[in-house]
């Protein structure tokens, strides 16, 4: 499966199986459908990257937390 | 080309946008400006989907003449009305440009799937409200043919009346009229020509 987006015109919209797509929406489809309409003259459809942020790293000893008021005394 | 540049025999390209859209800069390449949501190209592939007989911007206007009694010769005129106009014979009838022509509708496209068979489609029915667009014609300079020029339509109505002969042995066509509409009240329009590139 790939992620598509509509990147037509305003007003204008994308039916791809049940889901109707207007400009900036994407969704899942797969693999032949997006070749398909990515290469279709026709139609602007454009490939999204998953992008899906890894996990950050977490330092192993690093368990400090408190920000601008650790360490303050009045 | 060679000289005189000021001889120019070459059609232009017609882009159409929303109107309050930003004009290219006259230097700036096609690929910079034609995109979904800026300028949209007439023919898909431009001029090479245009008639024969190019695009036409003509500028008709009417006039009153004053004639004195004692005279048969006009005294003076007065300007009572002027367009302006910019044409060309579309031959291409892709659901994108048809649909465009027509009031520009709004086109709904389905993907091809699992006994669902590909398709676009656009309502006919142009209604009361007249789509306004901005109009961009891009072609040679006449001062230096390797530049560019260009008429800018800030706002402007299609109000041809396109007939579409399905016929053999001759393409079918899209005939399309801009008008220019001085919605803003500040003109109708300006004609751009490149006479150097930036330094």
């Amino acid at each position: 499966m790939k992620t598509i987006r509509f990147d037509g015109p305003e007003g204008d919209i994308l039916r791809v199986g049940d889901r109707d797509l207007s400009r900036g929406d994407t969704t899942k489809v797969p693999d032949d459908v997006a070749e398909e309409l990515v290469t279709a003259p026709y139609v602007a459809v454009s490939l999204v990257e998953d992008s899906r942020p890894a996990e950050p790293q977490r330092p192993a000893e690093s368990t400090q937390r408190g920000g601008m008021s650790s360490g303050r005394t009045t | 080309m060679a000289a005189p540049h000021e001889i120019i025999a070459a059609p232009y390209t017609v882009y159409l946008a929303r109107t309050g859209t930003a004009f290219p800069r006259v230097d700036a390449g096609e690929e910079t400006f034609v995109r979904a949501e800026l300028w949209f190209k007439l023919g898909t592939s431009g001029v090479k989907n245009y008639d024969d007989a190019g695009v036409t911007v003509s500028h008709p206007q009417s006039m009153e003449l004053f004639r004195g009694a004692g005279a048969t010769a006009p005294r003076k005129a007065f300007r009572t009305e002027e367009d302006f106009l910019i044409a060309l014979t579309l031959v291409d009838l892709s659901p994108g440009m048809y649909a465009k022509i027509l009031n520009d509708a709004r086109i709904t496209t389905v993907a091809a799937a699992e006994r669902v068979a590909g398709e676009q489609s656009f309502e006919i029915l142009r209604g009361l409200n007249v789509t306004h667009f901005a109009l961009l014609a891009r072609g040679m300079s006449p001062i230096d043919n390797e530049l560019t020029a260009q008429y800018e339509c800030p706002a402007c109505i299609e109000d041809g009346s396109p007939a579409v002969n399905l016929t053999k042995g001759r393409p079918a066509s899209l005939e399309a009229q801009f008008r220019a509409i001085d919605a803003a009240a500040t003109g109708v329009g300006t004609l751009r020509v490149q006479s150097a590139v930036a330094r």
